[in-house]
């Protein structure tokens, strides 16, 4: 899996210390075996032997201590990976910004830390070691037996390439099941989650029971293709099943035989004992008892597979930043040939092409084009969250490689603006403004009268106070503009969910606040074109042409 | 409950039962077997000793776990789905039945994890259990018949392992708790921050994440703290296995009469991880579970529908006064007015006033204070069934369904259309590149064909065509069109206003539109 190389490779010596821990803890048991198949041996023939009790506890004693340097290395890897991986996620969020967030569902925000993370911790802490010890055990079992048994030996040794000759054959049934039924069991998988989200619908459209008629007739259906699916899955565990039992069973038949005289072949010149053959039937089940476990890891991989897919390219992605001194003041901005790509890879579609881009300060710029053409994105390379790749940058007339050194001196106004739980203060103000600031630019954007009704003034907390409207929530996301000193302003769809009767004053206060500064606005709504000096048009296939 | 559910869940307990009584008299015979052949060889007797029988039972029993593992696997994920399909069928129905105010996406994915971790609940917690269980007295059974000398400290074994498994319970119990808790915590602070962004950069400590790093460690040192505890105790658990014979040995076994039968208790601590391990892993999903039940059982009443007898003749009015929704705390302004007749009704108000809160009001997802009558008849006497057999709602963001096409539409009509009639609704709705067979069985929603805005709004033209109801409340329809496809539907709904009474509300109006009356919800 290459989508984990960059825990994988940090992790190397953890992993491996793993499977010697496990295969240590495993194998110091086996001389409890001996010791103890012997001395019943002795026992059962009178001569009342006593236990070899230090022998016993120091072997024990191995076990639990290998067990406990197993399970130490075992979280504290963990927890390197955990954190390993988060860094890499915070670097690149903070990187990208809302650039990034806009990109994935919701929800996918929230599977990361409960679902996908766990699953890739498990695949590479757990299943990757797993994959060792399947390599590494039933060597050593047959290492120990066939100086014992060779014929015990050689029915264990059979079984090792038709286990995975079966189980591959089996593999193949079962995904050529699945394939024909994935489209329908994707389909029917979603009802009842869309069912529930669109409840309201259904409700409106008095549909209840109807709706509960077909969720069953499908679930009927849904459940007959999924079981088919896994009666052929299933069977993949039944062959480890069968041909461990049937070598176990096996191995007793043969070994209590030859002990009986009944067969005289396969214990080399020595000849049988209960001690050896008692031996022999203990170790044995550890031939498969690492396949087994491995078994049950089995969806670890599956899940692991899924939170990479999603997460990949997200976390592997060309840092945009690559100079780390901001600028102080802006100037002027001129971009020569670029081209953006999409946000993760360049195997991405071409998503923009400049020809030729100025900016100078003080310039206001309307940006628009057709919904879906890229306004946003060409923003997103403004605000210095995305690559450019172009013939050549120059930032106040010095060449730069990148945008990235004016991206913390824009404020960005998007539809919906940044708003979180918290005192009216602590919104404006971010914990470095005193409270006198505050409230002066509460009054430079027309909200001291809301401000008169709040109990507790800019002291009152978010969620206590009546939903703000649309317009009055811009305005708040506008004081911000006016306490921190940023030059360049992006604007995009600052109207959206302004009512008509706001609108205006909304749009007074923004191009007041603009005025001595650089802004470019993207707005469906009518903004007269006299208050641009530029106009940037982004056509329906990406291309920009400025004027 | 189906009697298929009850039948499923008893044969796989069944074959659970086979499965891990099988094993456990596999190893016990064969252990037992090989004693007793050396103890014949060497005494030389072995006339007495009927070794065929054993072996044949030890071959018997290796085919009986096989298939019984098979089977069981396979018997216990039938019952699993079907007892997947009973429990989401009552949590829809549960669902359907009245607004709950909750976010509907939220409680979607919520109760299809829980719904699925609860069907798992005896296929990971009983079967194993109860197998272990019937393991246990098993092997007491035996024993007691076969070497009753190590009954007493078979017993103290277990008393110490069942002491283990009791403060595992606790602990993890305490453990899994604290663990939901950091979660919490965890996905409250990364929401904040993810909802600021556009504002890191203005705070140092939000650049860098500090916080929800910190939440985010929080997370993973539970985490590991469970994974250590279920090792010990794992550990713990193969150590007693090993323990308990050196007790035997130094004891019983030094003052009773050597016997094959006593390979069978040595063998059988030393594989207690196949009948006590399942015993811990129960409890270990029950701790998990126990979430998801309580999440279940919240989301789940009986409920019953019933649908309303069909409309005919219906007076063409909306009267309200004083009216207000109400949506938990939250009040929402007064608003009155009276229209009568069919038309075009423009509703306009201040942003923040509400007005899908009204129309979700109006139309029985909100509660509401004061009145309203809708054709005539007030609304307080009609249930929300009755309600919307006068009443189509083309709500702000229509949902659409993970369905095929013609099913998104079927839905909105009171009967079952044809074909024509899908068709028709779609040519009218502007959608005349969709109106044919193939289309029409195409699939919509997440797993299906992607739909644009502008699309979205003409399917919910092309249901409230369908529909046919006579008083039509549609908020915001022409937000996020372009400007052809505006004036189609202001022209369509031009159409339905000489025969409809529509009450419109929209910031945006397209030029075509013909307004009969505005009406202003101001303060």
């Amino acid at each position: 899996m290459s989508a984990f190389s960059f825990l994988r490779k940090p992790l190397r010596t953890s992993q491996l210390g793993l499977t010697a821990f496990s295969a240590l803890s495993s194998m110091s048991l086996w001389y409890w075996f001996y010791i103890t198949s012997y001395w019943l041996e002795s026992w059962l023939d009178g001569t009342e032997p006593p236990y070899p009790f230090l022998k016993a506890a120091v072997t024990v004693s191995l076990f639990i201590g290998f067990r406990l340097l197993h399970t130490r290395l075992r979280t504290r890897a963990g927890l390197k990976l955990n954190r390993l991986f988060y860094a890499k996620f915070l670097f690149q969020l903070s990187e990208k910004r809302w650039a990034l967030i806009r990109s994935k569902p919701q929800a996918a925000w929230q599977d990361i830390l409960f679902r996908h993370l766990p699953a890739i911790e498990q695949y590479i802490l757990e299943f990757e070691v797993q994959k060792m010890l399947i390599g590494l055990m039933p060597v050593f079992v047959l290492v120990i037996i066939t100086p014992i048994s060779w014929l015990a030996a050689l029915i264990l040794f059979i079984t090792l390439p038709l286990i995975p000759m079966f189980m591959w054959l089996v593999g193949v049934g079962a995904a050529k099941m699945h394939n024909r039924h994935i489209r329908v069991l994707n389909h029917l998988g979603q009802f009842f989650a869309d069912r529930i989200a669109g409840q309201s619908t259904v409700r409106l459209f008095n549909k209840q029971q109807a709706q509960l008629e077909r969720f069953e007739l499908s679930s009927i259906e849904l459940n007959k293709r999924l079981a088919d699916v896994v009666r052929v899955a299933f069977l993949s565990s039944s062959v480890l099943d069968f041909f461990s039992t049937v070598s176990m069973a096996l191995l007793a038949v043969f070994i209590g035989f030859s002990l009986l005289g009944e067969i005289n072949i396969g214990f080399w010149q020595h000849g049988p004992s209960l001690g050896s053959g008692l031996f022999i039937l203990l170790i044995a089940p550890a031939f498969f008892a690492e396949l087994k476990q491995l078994g049950r890891l089995y969806h670890v991989k599956a899940e692991a597979v899924a939170g990479a897919e999603s997460w990949q390219q997200v976390l592997t992605a060309e840092p945009v930043v690559r100079e780390n001194t901001p600028t102080e003041t802006f100037t002027n901005l001129q971009i020569c040939r670029a081209s953006v790509q999409g946000l993760v890879s360049s195997t991405d579609r071409q998503l923009l092409s400049i020809a030729e881009l100025k900016i100078n300060d003080g310039d206001r710029i309307l940006l628009s084009g057709e919904s879906g053409s890229g306004k946003t994105v060409l923003l997103d390379v403004l605000a210095g969250l995305r690559e450019l790749s172009a013939e050549s940058i120059e930032l106040n007339g010095q060449p730069v490689a990148d945008l990235t050194l004016i991206r913390n001196r824009i404020l960005y106004l998007g539809q919906s603006p940044a708003l979180m739980a918290g005192s009216v203060a602590e919104n404006i103000g971010l914990g470095q403004f005193n409270d006198d600031d505050v409230i002066d630019a509460i009054e430079k954007v027309g909200l001291s009268e809301w401000l008169s009704t709040q109990p507790q003034g800019i002291h009152t907390r978010l969620g206590d106070f009546p939903p703000l409207s649309g317009g009055q929530k811009q305005r708040f996301a506008l004081t911000r503009l006016v306490l921190f000193d940023l030059p360049i302003v992006l604007l995009d769809e600052p109207l959206a969910h302004i009512s008509e009767d706001e609108q205006a004053s909304v749009l007074d206060l923004m191009l007041n606040l603009t005025e001595a500064k650089t802004s470019v606005w993207i707005s469906h709504k009518q903004i007269a074109a006299d208050q641009f000096n530029r106009h940037w048009r982004v056509s329906a296939n990406g291309e920009v042409t400025c004027s | 409950m189906s009697q298929n559910v009850t039948l499923n869940r008893a044969i796989s307990l069944i074959l659970a039962i086979c499965q891990l009584g099988s094993g456990i008299i596999l190893l016990a015979l064969s252990a037992w077997f090989i004693a007793a052949c050396a103890v014949a060889g060497h005494a030389g007797v072995l006339a007495g000793f009927n070794y065929i029988i054993p072996a044949a039972v030890i071959r018997f029993l290796a085919i009986v776990r096989i298939f019984s593992s098979y089977f069981e696997k396979y018997a216990g994920h039938l019952s699993l789905l079907a007892d997947l399909k009973d429990i989401r069928y009552r949590l829809l129905s549960s669902n359907f039945s009245a607004s709950n105010y909750v976010d509907a996406e939220q409680t979607a994915r919520v109760l299809q994890e829980d719904s699925e971790r609860f069907s798992g609940r005896w296929s990971g917690i009983h079967n194993p259990f109860i197998s272990a269980a019937a393991g246990i007295a098993g092997v007491s059974l035996v024993f007691v018949m076969l070497i009753p000398a190590v009954i007493g400290y078979w017993l103290v074994l277990l008393s110490v392992l069942a002491a283990l498994a009791g403060l595992f319970a606790v602990v993890n119990l305490k453990a899994e708790h604290n663990l939901d808790e950091q979660y919490r915590v965890y996905y409250q602070a990364q929401h904040q921050w993810l909802s600021v962004s556009s504002l890191w950069h203005l705070r140092e400590d939000w650049l860098n994440g500090e916080q929800v790093a910190k939440a985010a460690d929080n997370v993973f040192k539970a985490r590991q703290r469970q994974l250590l505890l279920i090792s010990i105790t794992e550990t713990t658990m193969i150590a007693l296995g090993f323990i308990w014979p050196l007790w035997l040995a130094s004891s019983v076994m030094t003052m009773t009469e050597p016997s094959a039968l006593w390979a069978i208790p040595l063998v059988l601590s030393v594989s207690v991880r196949d009948w006590f391990g399942p015993v811990l892993n129960s409890t270990e999903q029950r701790a998990k579970m126990q979430r998801s039940a309580e999440k279940i059982a919240e989301f789940s009443r009986p409920a019953s529908f019933s649908l309303p007898k069909p409309v005919n003749e219906a007076a063409l009015s909306v009267v309200l006064d004083n009216f207000r929704w109400q949506r938990g705390e939250n009040t929402g302004q007064p608003a009155s007015f009276q229209i009568h007749g069919s038309g075009s009704y423009l509703l306009t108000a201040p942003s923040g006033f509400g007005k899908s809160s009204l129309f979700d009001a109006l139309s029985g997802e909100l509660d509401y204070s004061g009145s309203a009558e809708v054709s005539g008849l007030p609304l307080q006497q009609l249930s929300q069934a009755e309600r919307c057999a006068y009443l189509f709602y083309g709500e702000q963001f229509s949902h659409i369904f993970s369905d095929t096409l013609a099913q998104n539409l079927i839905m909105a009509a009171d009967n079952t259309p044809d074909s024509e009639q899908l068709y028709n609704a779609l040519i009218w709705a502007g959608l005349p590149g969709w109106a044919n067979e193939t289309t029409l069985r195409g699939w919509l929603g997440p797993e299906g064909k992607p739909v644009s805005g502008g699309e979205k709004k003409r399917i919910m033209l092309a249901r409230a065509y369908l529909s046919d109801k006579p008083v039509w409340l549609l908020d915001e329809p022409f937000e996020g069109l372009d400007e052809k496809t505006a004036e189609l539907l202001a022209s369509r709904l031009n159409e339905m206003a000489k025969t409809k009474l529509l009450l419109i509300a929209s910031h945006l109006t397209p030029k075509n539109l013909r307004i009969t009356n505005t009406i202003r919800l101001n303060d």
